[in-house]
């Protein structure tokens, strides 16, 4: 008996000390290092897919490219562009820009940069399959003036080739890089404030303060950790366990982490809604008549159906371009009050007293299904047999395809007119399956595209956005923000860049300095 | 017993040729667009049709099987279509974060599973009815839901243990107890209610065999008649139990890793589903088809040790 006893004793107490053991030695990253350096540990819904920025879009994983790589022109949290390598540009003519940059540049492998690389670097991103090559189908050729400038000559009025510099079509990799692109798979070969030390694919990413950085920025982050958390969920209970100093969040998440002391920020940044692609009427005839368009606007409650889905996190609109852009009209945002009785009229006088058959591309992705059942009510309300057609996993072969005349989408609310009309309006934009081409807005985009004068060309970009609107080329909802939540007590300078998703460490510093 | 292991080896090499073949079709049929991640949301039809020839999408499926087996063969499971690196180097990087998991898992499952299930058929009385009513609770809830619970309670609240994560264990020993702690139980403890079940059944059913009298008539220790001679009988229903569970923590594990943001295969192969990433999504199956067959050869085997019996079957 005394043996069993001594046998249980025995067991529970090396349970103890094992416990006891696990448990203080804690693993938390959230304290500085030992040795006085600020280290800041941000969750990342992503991995890092190679360190190509070819491969880089605005999103969760982007930081591990921003962190590596200095852009040619850089943006501030309104969307104003500031300069980055480029030190000036400089539309000579609509098809004509010329750009100075700096020479003073050093790359983590030690070379320097001068106009000939800078060159290479965009005929690469220009030629090579990525997330923003279409920004740049409007270079026609590039040329070296000399050792720090160079010209552009387009093939098109483009004026948000300066906007494109800032994103990863921006960003210089050293000339190792790119006579070796296959380097970039596994390791940074930037010039940005920080440069890659080590990662664990799809897990943990460290970067180091990168003592070569001559850029505008002025870091107060040493060593910036990225960990992949793929799940909000698991991102913020990594946040409230101390693992994880900065997290993404939805609106809920977001509140959860206020709730329990941390800081949350928002940013608006992407327009839902329901998208009319078929407006001649090809695959739904109905909705070649501008009126049954405008009357499914009229029958949304956007201000009902924004606060079910983004509670005080959104902001209802008519319109599809973002508040950053220069074809932003306040407007038009209640351009299309709820007023169902309206669209029952409209929808009697264009013909369809009784409505009709509307199929509406959807896919399970962002929470979309949810926003699209959210709103079909208010169509069915006018007689509209809206249904959804969940095609999550080939959403946009059907939407090339012209296989539905609407879907359910969102699209980010941008920072530059042109740029949203390249993705949403022109014959060729993926959100313009049907290639729909009317000539009225085609005359308004190329005079707007065409003037160089900034406020001019803001007010006819703003033509632009009241047609698109009166035409009701779509059905948008709201503007919704995204979310961040971090450590407050650890850090500070946390702010979302115009039109970002994800907020980027330059201004990360310690908390009350 | 040598030609039982062959027999047996001939069977596990065919059935993960039948799976990757299956498993090809299936990924084949599959409408992803892989472009679409490639070239992102600003991609033009024409950009994206140009690709999808580039990278040989357009190819007859049979032509492109008859490719991938050829890599196959060669032990080239091909490049990722995203991070255009090696398929298998990539798998080999993620498979020790699920294999951790599920051999522990199971590791866990087994050691906990048996010393209760024979402890709640040998002490009987309210012993087994505790241990019998915790297993049936404890097998209600599914392991992400217990996850969760779990991070809550230790990471979150009691901040005892990380709630994501996971460190290496050549890198440091006490972090990866720390790391693995918390998924280990969420991954294995259902398991192990169903194998206190059968191990308790099948002790009860050992224990009336007149042989087990036979061999307390002779005077042996009872722990020697239960833990060794008995348990040993009653092994063989419990290791079919243990080799259905394994299969399921396998499954279990792409859960568990999204819910402890764990760099293992489930993720990646979630990932790669979720962007039509073929090459990378066919790694992972037959990897998986492996490391499963492989794991019921080993039960197979052990029958055959344990019963002589099954040998002739």
């Amino acid at each position: 008996m005394r043996s069993r006893k001594l046998r249980v004793t025995t067991g529970v107490a090396i349970f103890g000390v094992a416990t006891l053991v696990l448990t203080s030695c804690s693993g938390t990253t959230n304290a500085s290092s030992t040795d006085g350096s600020f280290e800041v540990t941000a969750a990342s819904l992503e991995g890092a897919p190679t360190f190509d920025p070819v491969m880089y879009m605005n999103g969760a994983a982007y930081d591990y490219a921003a962190a590596a790589y200095e852009t040619l022109v850089m943006y501030d949290d309104e969307g104003n562009l500031l300069p980055g390598i480029a030190t000036a540009w400089e539309y000579t003519t609509p098809t004509e820009m010329t750009m100075d940059i700096r020479t003073d540049v050093v790359f983590e492998d030690g070379s320097g940069l001068d106009a000939e690389l800078v060159a290479a670097n965009l005929e690469r991103y220009r030629t090579t399959p990525g997330t923003y090559q279409a920004r740049l189908n409007s270079i026609d050729t590039i040329t070296v003036v000399d050792e720090d400038s160079l010209s552009l000559t387009l093939n098109t009025a483009d004026q948000s080739l300066p906007q494109a510099f800032s994103l990863s079509v921006g960003m210089m990799v050293s000339q190792a890089a790119i006579d070796d692109p296959d380097l970039l798979l596994t390791d940074t070969y930037g010039s940005g404030p920080w440069v890659l030390d080590s990662y664990a694919e799809d897990s943990e990413y460290h970067y180091i303060r990168n003592p070569e950085y001559s850029g505008p920025l002025d870091v107060a982050v040493d060593e910036l950790n990225f960990t992949v958390i793929t799940d909000l969920t698991a991102q913020l209970n990594a946040l409230l366990a101390g693992d994880v100093d900065l997290i993404s969040a939805q609106w809920s998440q977001r509140e959860t982490a206020e709730a329990q002391g941390f800081a949350a920020l928002s940013s608006e940044s992407n327009v839902g809604g329901i998208w009319l692609f078929d407006r001649a009427g090809a695959v739904v005839p109905a909705l070649a008549d501008v009126r049954v368009r405008q009357a499914i606007n009229y029958a949304i409650d956007r201000e009902a159906v924004g606060t079910a889905l983004w509670s005080e996190y959104q902001r209802p609109s008519s319109a599809v371009f973002g508040i950053y852009t220069t074809a932003y009209e306040e407007s038009l945002d209640d351009y299309y009050e709820y007023d169902p009785e309206r669209a029952m009229e409209l929808l009697a006088e264009a013909g369809y007293p009784d409505g009709f058959d509307l199929p509406i591309l959807a896919r399970s992705m962002f929470g979309e299904i949810q926003r699209l059942e959210a709103a079909l009510p208010y169509l069915e309300a006018i007689g509209i047999n809206a249904t959804v057609e969940d095609r999550t996993n080939d959403y946009f072969d059907a939407m090339t395809n012209q296989e539905y005349g609407a879907a359910q989408g969102q699209q980010n609310g941008g920072t530059n007119s042109y740029v949203n009309m390249s993705n949403m309006l022109a014959p060729n934009a993926q959100l313009n399956p049907f290639e729909t081409v009317d000539p009225a807005l085609t005359a308004l985009i190329q005079d707007a595209a065409g003037e160089l004068e900034e406020d001019a060309a803001a007010t006819k970009w703003q033509a632009v956005n009241e047609w698109v609107v009166e035409n009701a080329w779509f059905a948008p909802v709201a503007f919704y923000h995204t979310h961040t939540a971090w450590n407050d007590d650890k850090l500070d300078g946390v702010s979302f860049a115009a039109g970002q998703t994800y907020p980027l460490p330059f201004e990360w510093r310690p908390a009350g300095e | 017993m040598t030609l039982y292991i062959l027999r047996r080896l001939g069977i596990t090499v065919l059935m993960v040729f039948i799976v990757v073949t299956l498993a090809f079709f299936l990924v084949a049929l599959m409408p992803n667009d892989v472009t679409s991640a490639i070239l992102g949301p600003d991609a033009t039809r024409e950009a994206r049709d140009a690709l999808r020839e580039e990278m040989g999408l357009n190819d007859p499926a049979l032509f492109r099987y008859f490719s991938f087996i050829t890599g196959l063969l060669q032990g080239d499971l091909g490049t990722s279509y995203v991070s255009r690196q090696p398929v298998v180097t990539q798998v080999l990087d993620r498979m020790p974060v699920t294999l951790t998991l599920s051999i522990g898992g199971i590791i866990l499952t087994t050691v906990l599973g048996v010393v209760l299930g024979v402890v709640a058929a040998t002490r009987g009385g309210w012993v087994d009815s505790a241990i019998r009513g915790s297993a049936g609770v404890v097998q209600a809830i599914p392991n992400f839901w217990l996850a969760v619970l779990l991070v809550l309670v230790f990471a979150v609240n009691l901040k005892l243990l990380p709630a994501s994560g996971w460190t290496p264990i050549a890198e440091n020993p006490l972090d990866f107890l720390r790391s693995a702690t918390l998924p280990l139980l969420a991954i294995g403890l259902a398991a192990t209610a169903a194998v206190v079940r059968q191990a308790r059944v099948a002790m009860m059913d050992v224990q009336a065999k007149d042989y087990m009298q036979t061999l307390r008539a002779t005077g042996l220790p009872e722990w020697r008649v239960i833990w060794i001679h008995g348990l040993r009988n009653a092994s063989i229903p419990v290791l079919t139990v243990i080799g259905l569970q394994f299969v399921a923590l396998f499954g279990g594990a792409v859960l568990i890793e999204q819910v402890f943001a764990l760099p293992g295969v489930g993720s990646l192969v979630v990932a790669s589903v979720n962007v039509g990433d073929m090459p990378m999504i066919l790694g992972v199956v037959v990897a998986l088809s492996v490391v499963i067959l492989l794991m019921n050869l080993l039960i197979d085997i052990l029958y055959g040790v344990l019963n002589p019996k099954a040998r002739l079957a």
